[in-house]
């Protein structure tokens, strides 16, 4: 199947975060991997969401008169009963805050690149790029290869966030020779953990980053999102030292922990099954750092 | 119960009026009882005769106050001849204006609540006699340690961000000739001990005003006569002001400051407030008594000279001054009553027209003595009186150059025998006796040229918004020169060192005057120094890179100084000049937090090019004041001939041609929103172009009658004589005398207006979520009861800066409109009308005027300022860069205010955000855009220097186009600039 249009959740433009000089950040929604920490909830899905900013919204009650189903009611936490939801979106028409959006939106490849292009002095005069990120853009791999050949020849550097649960003979075939650069995720080395907190084994992950070390054709940054409990434990964080070390890594990025997910998560009336509001302690983060005492760690 | 009675009987206009007879009545017993008060009523000329009238708008309450022969009487009723009628706009009004402090009144004028009409000159006699009558509002001490902003107790000035050795290198480029390092980074102010104690005296030193000027020309008129000469005959006025300023040179104190390079005062103070008394010197009447004690930026003021200015000075000007001679001359026109409402516009020819830079490559190549030669070779040749006049004139005031720096040559000799240190004083007698007359040997002397001449000119117009052009380029050969004397090595590494010093001296030499600021506008434009715009870089005549030796070390010298002014502008062409330039200004702006303003030369020079300036002459151009394009010594352009306020028209058409604020029939009546006016868009954006005609029209006419004014009360012969074309003409330049003649116009509230415009289009008209009266009563109710459609309009209606195509469109419409509407005028002098979009501080100013708007903007909140988007949801820096490169600068030829505030990432180093930051200016300039100004702080800076001023006395701030003191600011004006748009970087 060739798609012609991409889920996508957002734009990110002057980012500064997530690879070299400044970029353009494209969310693209759907991620075969089920974190319970997700901190991106809106781009899990493959399909759109109704998404509700309690914050924003300044109970007008339009969207209750907006909606057929009935499915809103202002004396509701969660503001609207999923079950009765059909996702016609009629409620965010008449929003007049905002608080009602929608989390996805189908795009052309044409229509992105376009978009994309539009800050091109910017990444030409800092040596920056566009970063694909999610979500997990490789789901949408057919999109991308046309996409990123346009980009390519138009000499923008290329960077992907991703997971590594993809197929790589289509990556290499795709993707691959179109990337300068690859921020490639690693949550755990015990695959029972990764199954259990994540839904899947991480066999085939673990594979493709061996698979994209070997190859040696590109630079590839490691990134391990700190989780408090989950995947900030001694134990995890020595293995995933250990086994990097063993393949001559010796530069990481350590994402630290957001508890503004599950705001997020909830307004999309999604299930938590993790729960932490607060940030890391200084001290527990300085801790769980020192394990990478011997890496470089990037700044982010 | 008690309170509703006294209300109601103090309510009642007959009770008040009685109320009030009685209270002047009181007064003028004083007057009659006590001699102090029979003093305050007189002066050189006799005695203070004037009838202020006081009424009510409604005429319920009217009296009047008859001034004669010292003596004061009330009388009931309206008189047959008023000098000034003060209008309250109710009895409330006058009711509540007894408890007030002189803060509040002025924000009851300010406000509209009350109004005056007849002779301003009278009106402020009128306040300061009153000021001798309220309770504690005599004359404060003269040291008043309490004022905040004075800084009177030696603060603690940050260091740490000036003292840095800077780690970016550069290697020679552009037109670099002897810097093996252009960026100087080896170099700090500790490196610097002269300087650095002439910095801790700039941040100490508290202004003072210098009655010297004022206190001269005007006893020279006294002596002279001023309309009519001894023998009656009528006085040419180029002449007259010529020998006045002869005399006044003359008779000038030659002053050598110990700790200065450089020869020369502008004032009689270490920080002196010049008064130009035919300017706007009588705005400090009132304040003769108060102004040491108020809150912004206070002066010392002496005894002494509070009573020349008072009896002798200002009574002499009082009809003599732009002001009023405009008024007197055109029978008190509505455009000047309007004026005087302040929310409309704000007029700089009340104040100054001298925004322009001269020729001064001519004056350091040649000196003043072939100029002189030239206009008496003309002058015998001329045949007609004006003509010989005119000459006469120049050769005249030229004299007195001369005679200025001949006494400070004999003062240079005395202080060689008596002072230590005889071989400097014995340097500068050698140099004061070379130049300015002759032409410059080295660079000591043509700074030591160019600064008695700078201290002449000042002497000659008010202190606001002459520039200095582009002194690197200008100052270039004399340093090449010095240099090729030199063997490589040590002894040119000193001359660097020297050649830096040099420059500071010149820098603090610069700063040695202030602008006279009458508190009222210290709340227009606060803080704003008197804008000597130097100009750095670019292109030459030919199109070459003029990147040269100097343009690195004044880049050195503002990195390591961090003072308001000179007022920095560098010009980056791109692709001519070099990249390594450009990442040193962006280097610079980060360092010094706000400076210098960054110009695209191509857009510019584009611009200049298509409102008919040669193109040869274009690549010329240089900034004046705060951004605003001048050739220098050919185009007398007064650049900021006017603040417009963009928004009154835009409540005009909301109100039928009230203005709201007024509560008064302003403009035409262009139809009623309650009754249904406008059937499309169109129709409102016709009403709205109407509105601004209307107003643009009035700027126009009272603009073109105080030229007039300043041709008669105020010629500069100084000025003349180094411009090309009044030699030739016989023509002074305020007749119109210069090669290019246009007008600058300030235009203020295009993102306002852009962000209103959409509301009423998208909601109202295409989308229909609203109805229009409905938004007329959320706009009058300050969106209070109408908060849904407040939420509505910020989110669901796309704002300028977003970069879409729609509301791009309309914001290049809502610009060629008031650039057709101004450029199809001609001024006085015969040149067109240019627009520019930059708003000095008045942005706060006017906004704190005006009320509520269909962009969502709240009651009395200030407009954005300059050419910014505002800081709303949609729009990124990257979007609003790309927004206002787009924008057509042949349009905006009157230059634009970009303001970008970043806060760097504290996990960057250095290089890595002056990398940053040189991308985002060069993919603006890339894509177009012409201005942009960095102002790199955190916002946690602000607060903190907001709550502990002490600590940053010198946190540079750029206030749209010029730089300020965070600390002296106003407070509307500090937390307008901590809330402006942050980008992270």
């Amino acid at each position: 199947m060739i798609e012609s249009r991409a889920l996508i959740v957002d734009l990110k433009r002057n980012s500064l975060d997530d690879g070299p000089g400044i970029r353009t950040l494209v969310f693209f929604k759907g991620c075969p991997l089920r974190c319970v920490w997700c901190h991106n909830p809106e781009t899990k899905h493959a399909y759109q969401e109704l998404m509700f900013d309690a914050k924003v919204c300044i109970s007008c009650g339009d969207c209750v008169k907006a909606c057929t189903r009935g499915a809103i009611a202002l004396s509701d936490p969660k503001r609207i009963d999923r079950q009765k939801c059909t996702r016609c979106m009629e409620c965010i028409e008449t929003c007049p805050s905002g608080a009602l959006k929608l989390a996805g939106r189908p795009w052309m490849a044409d229509e992105l690149f376009s978009e994309i292009m539009r800050d091109e002095p910017f990444y030409r005069h800092s040596s920056g790029g566009v970063t694909f990120s999610g979500g997990e853009p490789t789901v949408y791999l057919h999109f991308l290869s046309g996409l990123s050949a346009r980009l390519k020849a138009a000499d923008i550097h290329l960077n992907i966030e991703t997971c590594g649960l993809y197929d790589h003979e289509l990556f290499e075939r795709h993707l691959l020779p179109n990337l300068d650069m690859v921020f490639f995720d690693i949550k755990f080395i015990d695959p029972f953990l990764h199954k259990k907190y994540t839904g899947r084994d991480n066999g085939v992950i673990l594979d493709n980053f061996l698979r994209l070390l070997g190859d040696g054709r590109i630079d590839v940054t490691v990134r391990v999102p700190l989780v408090p409990g989950i995947t900030a434990t001694g134990k995890n964080l020595s293995a995933i030292a250990e086994f990097l070390a063993g393949h001559g890594i010796g530069k990481i990025e350590l994402l630290s922990y957001n508890p503004l997910w599950t705001g997020k998560a909830a307004g999309l009336g999604h299930t938590l099954e993790y729960e932490r509001k607060v940030f890391m302690e200084r001290e527990e983060e300085d801790r769980v750092r020192r394990t990478f005492k011997d890496f470089d760690i990037g700044k982010y | 119960m008690k309170r509703g009675m006294r209300e109601a009987i103090i309510g009642n206009p007959v009770i008040l009026q009685g109320m009030l007879y009685l209270v002047l009545k009181l007064m003028s017993l004083k007057f009659v009882l006590n001699a102090t008060f029979r003093r305050l009523i007189k002066n050189e000329y006799g005695t203070f005769d004037r009838t202020i009238a006081l009424q009510t708008r409604d005429k319920s309450i009217k009296l009047y106050v008859v001034f004669h022969d010292g003596r004061m009487t009330v009388r009931r009723g309206v008189p047959a001849h008023a000098d000034v009628t003060i209008v309250y706009r109710s009895p409330q009004v006058i009711r509540e204006f007894a408890t007030l402090s002189p803060e509040e009144m002025l924000n009851y004028l300010l406000t509209n609540k009350l109004t005056f009409r007849g002779n301003l000159s009278h009106l402020s006699r009128f306040a300061y006699i009153l000021n001798n009558f309220a309770p504690g509002k005599k004359g404060r001490p003269v040291k008043d340690g309490a004022a905040p902003a004075a800084g009177g107790h030696a603060p603690a000035v940050r260091t740490g961000l000036i003292s840095r050795r800077g780690e970016l290198r550069s290697t020679p480029g552009d037109r670099v000739k002897y810097l093996r390092e252009p960026y100087l980074q080896a170099y700090t102010i500790g490196d610097f001990p002269g300087l650095r104690a002439q910095r801790e005296l700039h941040f100490t030193a508290r202004p003072c005003v210098c009655a010297e000027r004022a206190r001269l020309i005007t006893q020279y008129f006294l002596d002279t006569g001023f309309e009519y000469d001894r023998s009656g005959n009528r006085r040419q006025p180029v002449l007259r002001q010529a020998q006045a300023l002869k005399y006044l040179l003359t008779n000038k104190r030659p002053i050598i400051r110990e700790n200065s390079m450089i020869a020369g005062t502008t004032t009689s103070r270490d920080v002196g407030v010049i008064i130009y008394p035919e300017g706007h010197g009588i705005t400090l009447w009132p304040e003769l008594r108060t102004v040491s004690g108020r809150k912004l930026q206070p002066y010392d003021i002496e005894e002494e000279d509070r009573e020349i200015l008072d009896k002798q000075v200002f009574p002499f000007w009082s009809d003599r001054n732009v002001r009023e001679y405009a008024r007197l001359s055109n029978n008190f026109p509505r455009y000047q009553e309007l004026d005087e409402r302040f929310v409309l516009y704000f007029m700089w020819k009340t104040v100054a027209l001298s925004h322009t830079v001269a020729d001064f490559p001519r004056l350091l190549a040649h000196g003043v003595m072939p100029i002189i030669e030239d206009a008496a070779r003309r002058k015998e040749e001329a045949q007609d009186e004006q003509k010989r006049g005119f000459y006469s004139a120049i050769e005249t005031a030229l004299r007195g150059v001369l005679i200025y720096a001949e006494h400070l040559e004999q003062e240079a000799q005395r202080l060689a025998v008596q002072a230590g240190n005889a071989d400097r004083y014995r340097r500068l007698a050698d140099m004061l006796h070379r130049v300015p007359a002759h032409g410059a040997r080295n660079l000591d002397e043509a700074v030591q040229s160019l600064w008695i001449f700078w201290v002449a000119l000042h002497n000659e117009s008010t202190n606001a918004g002459l520039s200095l052009g582009h002194l690197d380029r200008w100052l270039q050969p004399y340093f090449e020169s010095d240099m090729e004397r030199l063997s490589p090595g040590k002894e040119q590494e000193a001359y660097v060192f020297h050649a830096l010093e040099l420059i500071g001296n010149f820098f603090f030499r610069c700063q040695d005057h202030l602008p006279l600021v009458a508190d009222v506008g210290n709340k227009l434009f606060g803080g704003s120094s008197s804008d000597q715009a130097i100009t750095l870089g670019g292109v030459d005549r030919s199109g070459k890179s003029a990147v040269c030796d100097m343009t690195y070390i004044f880049l050195k010298v503002t990195e390591m100084l961090t003072v308001r002014d000179p007022n920095m502008n560098a010009r980056y062409h791109p692709g001519v000049n070099s990249d390594e330039y450009l990442r040193r200004l962006v280097e610079v702006n980060m360092v010094t937090s706000a400076t210098p303003s960054i110009h695209n030369d191509a857009a510019m020079i584009q611009s200049l090019k298509s409102v008919g300036f040669r193109e040869e002459d274009a690549r010329e151009w240089c900034a004046t004041g705060c951004v605003e394009p001048t050739i220098p010594g050919r185009h007398f352009g007064h650049t900021n001939s006017m603040m417009f306020n963009m928004v009154a028209a835009l409540e005009m058409a909301l109100n039928d041609g009230v203005h709201p604020l007024m509560d008064e029939q302003i403009g035409p009546k262009t139809g009623s929103i309650m009754e249904g006016a406008f059937a499309a868009f169109e129709d409102f954006y016709r009403a709205f172009e109407r509105q601004l005609r209307f107003l643009a029209y009035q700027t126009i006419d009272y603009n073109n009658s105080l030229g007039l004014a300043h041709q008669d009360i105020r010629p500069t012969p100084i000025l003349s004589s180094l411009f090309e074309g009044p030699l030739d003409r016989a023509k002074d330049l305020t007749e119109g005398g210069a090669l290019y003649n246009t007008s600058g116009v300030a235009c203020i509230g295009l993102t306002d207006i852009v962000d209103s415009l959409m509301t009423i289009k998208k909601l109202v008209y295409d989308e229909k979520r609203t109805d229009f009266a409905t938004l007329r009563k959320a706009v009058d109710a300050n969106f209070e009861g109408y908060e849904k459609l407040h939420t509505m309009i910020r989110n669901r209606v796309a704002k300028f800066g977003s970069d879409e195509r729609e509301v791009n469109l309309l914001a290049q419409r809502v610009i060629d409109t008031v650039f057709d509407i101004f450029y199809t005028r001609t001024n006085y002098r015969g040149g067109h009308y240019l627009v520019g979009f930059w708003s000095m501080s008045n942005h706060v100013a006017f906004g704190t005027l005006s009320g509520a708007l269909p962009s969502g903007r709240l009651r009395y909140k200030p407009f954005t300022p300059g050419l910014t988007p505002e800081n709303v949801r949609g729009v990124d820096l990257l979007s609003s860069i790309r927004t206002i490169a787009g924008l057509r600068p042949e349009r905006m030829p009157n230059n634009i205010a970009f303001n970008v505030k970043v806060a760097p990432d504290s996990r960057d180093t250095h290089e890595e955000t002056v990398n940053q930051i040189t991308a985002y200016a060069k993919s603006y300039f890339e894509l177009g855009g012409m201005q942009m100004q960095f102002n790199i702080v955190t916002t946690e800076t602000l607060r903190d220097a907001m709550e502990h001023p002490e600590n940053y006395r010198n946190l540079l701030v750029r206030v749209s186009g010029y730089n300020a003191y965070f600390v002296e600011l106003d407070r509307d004006l500090q937390l307008e600039i901590i809330s402006r748009q942050q980008m992270r970087v």
